[in-house]
């Protein structure tokens, strides 16, 4: 019974009758004016959730871009003489516009300056506020901010709270669906991880301004419901507290979570003020409940909220997760052959320091050859993948991937000219699902636009189970078929690392740039991992792997490259390279091959 | 010889999902003692559960006469049971030295005695006495995981866990590092080593434990073990949990 789908409609549909209802059963301007006033709020927190809890960027000033739209719509309509609607869309445009002028120091700086920084821009908004009397009547304040109007006839509070209340529910929806395609995603590759991000095809300068913008634009359309529902705004209504008021909705309700914010601002704003009789205790008892969710709930009221109903379900005997549907039968196509890029590499040099990791290396592999590049710890082996695939500049040198010179270009550039890679250290969201971190590995071929994605149109819905069922495909092609739904920082470190082969395997890769893929794996798994790079490579995709375990080289490889110290020791076809004594010397040790790798 | 370590029937997990099922082991004063098994079989799990980073739901472990079990990790790192983790956990923004005296946080040691722990570790890691003052995060992958090591020997610990020392390490630094294990074992301490790389571990080990899902499926002198057909199965049978 808990797992019917019709229990959640239920409750989504009581919750939306209860909310259209409410104006008519308020029976006081008060509470009337309370709910709309928790719309309000509750669309700030969904724009700073977007931002802090999904994008991971701690914005202090999101008080300042609400009173960025309330300011813009106070003015136009009462000094200007406009209407709300167009006055309301400039208060949106504007605050956005300053949502992407405090996005460019975030591009450089870590959260914490970022954090300062934001801070510090809702001072200087504070501060204009007051000191541009000319256009913002200083402390006096816009006075008379008049209602909307639509068909002659002004709006009552009623109206107001119907129409702030349908924005939420749109805003809310759209949030939704943003956030279960790609671009959730992606928010969630900048928050936890911007390396698989950028390994993903992602260009991080984009996707943050977009988080930045939309977030701003949203608390803008805030701001204006702000001023005409206040019909009188200070620069005193838009203090620090306020930007720090919004944080803690956001944290404390669940930040990064869609029902988190909702759940924040009734928990945050509406139970204080019903605690009002309470005056004395008030302070106190706001207090102990902070302190007691920091302490019990550390990831906010919805995180403490699905414990619970986890606990519910053990109690009712039921699994403590809903049954996942299994993979549906796959509509994926067939996993297509390729053109392998060939790589050509002349005279790479990179210096860390006083460390020359990479002395002029010179080395050419063959389109849709599996090479493999092995040597001692520190002789610049990963160094070469990440300058391969533009993580690091070379300090002279070039790299060329068919005709294309790529010293220079940016990660996702790079990416989207077919090259896929992964990493010693396996890095996936650990939050998200197996299928979702696969599905990471798309972002840059997916096609349906913001708006599509915002309003689940077709064509999103259909690139998003296409693209679902390719993940699960590539999961299945690399042996964690049984494990899609799994998450991902739950999977074991061998089989992490084979989520994130299948990860670059759904950007369809020319190239496969794969670092130690074999460490920590067990026997059976050797062998597995073998015969998948072969399967790899018998698609066309030229294979680069970097790998301490020389039996599997010699069994998968056609050449070698030996580094030692930043230079090239020894190439050519595995058995020759390991039974060259300067190799042996520098790297394998005494060991015959037969042994190294049991 | 008596056991210096002996866990009895514990079960242990994460939250809903159980991990480890009634295992029994024990380890006996001044050897190395290998735990092989396939990924997911619950090594680490184990490794945790006695360093008390995960609480047993059941069972005892006790360790030189007391039960341990449920104690916190500092608790444990006092009674002389030190956890190298897998993937190098160092401070790699400190130079080696830094990180070597953080390996004696919390204990009382004289000058002389600090500086003979010093010696005894550079003499074990002559790599780590050039590199004194780099830090540890440009070290090479071989010398880092000689450095974590070494850490957990400046508290010269009863009994050292290695949670996959080989890992990520080139064949001729694998050779090093299993060496000096060999060393320490006949400097009289006692070693738990999980490995992947299973015939190089029973090669060095006394002894062997054989996990497979959770459960221990088989045990023996090493040289038996790597015999006999309870290792392979433990991979070839390892099927993939819940």
């Amino acid at each position: 019974m808990l797992d019917s789908p019709w229990l959640g409609r239920a409750a989504i549909l009581v919750l939306a009758v209860a909310i259209y209802a409410f104006p008519l059963i308020a029976h006081s301007d008060y509470r009337l004016y309370l709910g709309t006033q928790v719309g309000i709020y509750l669309l700030v927190a969904m724009g700073l959730n977007l931002l802090s809890g999904y994008t991971g960027q701690p914005s202090l000033c999101h008080g300042a871009l609400l009173a960025i739209g309330a300011y813009v719509t106070a003015i136009a309509t009462v000094d200007h003489g406009w209407s709300f609607w167009p006055a309301a869309l400039a208060g949106m445009a504007i605050t956005a516009g300053a949502g992407a002028l405090i996005a460019l120091p975030a591009f450089r700086v870590t959260a914490w300056y970022f954090a300062l920084i934001t801070l510090a821009f809702a001072e200087v908004v504070g501060g204009m506020l007051v000191e541009w009397g000319g256009l913002t009547h200083s402390f006096s304040g816009v006075v008379g901010i008049p209602m909307p109007s639509a068909f002659g006839r002004s709006f009552g509070a009623a109206q107001l709270f119907w129409l702030v209340a349908t924005i939420d529910i749109a805003c809310f929806i759209m949030m939704g669906n943003m956030m279960r395609g790609r671009f959730g995603r992606g928010f969630i590759a900048l928050r936890d991880n911007e390396i698989a991000a950028r390994a993903s095809g992602i260009s991080l300068v984009r996707l943050k301004m977009f988080a930045f913008v939309v977030s701003a634009a949203v608390t803008g359309l805030a701001g204006a419901f702000y001023a005409v529902q206040k019909t009188v705004i200070t620069p005193d209504d838009f203090t620090a507290d306020v930007s720090i008021f919004f944080l803690v909705v956001v944290v404390l309700g669940g930040s990064g979570r869609l029902w988190g914010a909702a759940l924040g601002t009734v928990a945050f704003f509406v139970v204080p003020e019903l605690l009002t009789s309470l005056q004395a205790w008030r302070l106190l008892i706001y207090g102990v409940v902070l302190l007691a969710l920091m302490l019990f709930a550390p990831h906010g009221l919805q995180g403490a909220i699905a414990a619970g109903w986890r606990a519910l379900r053990v109690a009712f005997g039921a699994s403590p997760r809903p049954p996942v549907r299994p993979a549906e039968a796959s509509s994926a196509p067939a996993v297509q052959p390729v053109q392998g890029i060939a790589v050509s590499i002349e005279g790479l040099l990179r210096r860390f320091g006083g460390v020359t990791a990479l002395d002029r290396v010179s080395l050419a592999i063959e389109s849709g050859s599996v090479h493999a590049i092995v040597g001692p710890n520190g002789s610049g082996k990963t160094t070469l993948l990440n300058m391969i695939c533009g993580f690091f500049r070379p300090d002279e040198g070039s790299i060329r991937l068919d005709d294309v010179e790529v010293v220079g270009r940016s990660t996702a550039s790079i990416a989207r000219l077919g090259v896929g890679r992964t990493f010693q250290t396996p890095k996936l969201l650990p939050e998200l699902s197996a299928t979702e971190n696969a599905m990471l590995g798309a972002f840059a071929a997916e096609r349906a636009s913001t708006v599509e994605v915002a309003l689940w149109a077709p064509r999103a819905r259909r690139e998003h189970a296409a693209l679902a069922a390719q993940a699960q495909h590539f999961l299945g092609f690399v042996g964690l078929g049984e494990r899609v739904h799994e998450q991902a920082g739950e999977l074991p470190h061998g089989q992490q690392r084979l989520a994130e082969i299948a990860r670059a395997l759904i950007g369809r890769p020319r190239l496969l740039l794969l670092d130690e893929p074999a460490a920590g794996l067990s026997l059976t798994e050797l062998d597995k991992l073998g015969a998948l790079i072969r399967s790899i490579a018998d698609l066309g995709v030229t294979v680069v792997i970097v790998e301490h375990h020389l039996e599997l080289v010699a069994d998968i490889c056609r050449h070698v490259t030996v580094l030692d110290r930043g230079t090239v020791l020894a190439e050519g076809a595995p058995d020759a390279v390991f039974a060259d004594p300067a190799v042996i010397a520098a790297y394998m040790g005494a060991r015959p091959l037969a042994e190294t790798a049991p | 010889m008596t056991a210096l370590l002996k866990v009895e029937s514990i079960d242990v997990g994460y939250g809903h999902v159980g991990v480890l099922e009634d295992v029994d082991l024990a380890v006996e004063q001044g050897s190395i003692v290998a735990l092989v098994g396939s990924n997911g079989a619950g090594k680490s799990t184990l490794l945790r559960a006695i360093s008390g980073l995960l609480r047993p739901r059941r069972g005892r472990i006790v360790f030189a006469g007391t039960d341990l079990a449920g104690a916190a990790p500092n608790r444990v790192v006092d009674a002389g049971i030190l956890h190298v983790a897998e993937g190098r956990r160092l401070f790699r923004q400190q130079s080696v030295d830094d990180n070597l005296e953080l390996g004696l946080y919390g204990v009382r040691v004289g000058r002389s005695d600090a500086a003979s722990r010093y010696a005894r570790v550079f003499e074990l890691f002559p790599v780590l006495a050039e590199r004194r003052r780099s830090r540890a995060g440009v070290l090479s992958g071989g010398q880092q995981q000689m450095l974590a090591i070494a850490q957990a020997l400046m508290r010269e610990p009863r009994l050292l866990m290695l949670d996959e020392p080989s890992l990520g390490l080139a064949p001729i630094i694998v050779d090093q590092v299993l060496e000096v294990l060999l060393r320490l074992r006949d400097g009289g301490t006692t070693i738990l080593l999980v490995e992947q790389m299973v015939e190089r571990a029973l090669e060095i080990a006394d002894y062997g434990f054989v996990l497979r899902n959770g459960r221990l499926i088989g045990q023996g002198p090493a040289a038996e073990l790597a015999r006999s057909d309870v290792v392979t199965s433990a991979y070839v049978g390892a099927k993939q949990q819940h």
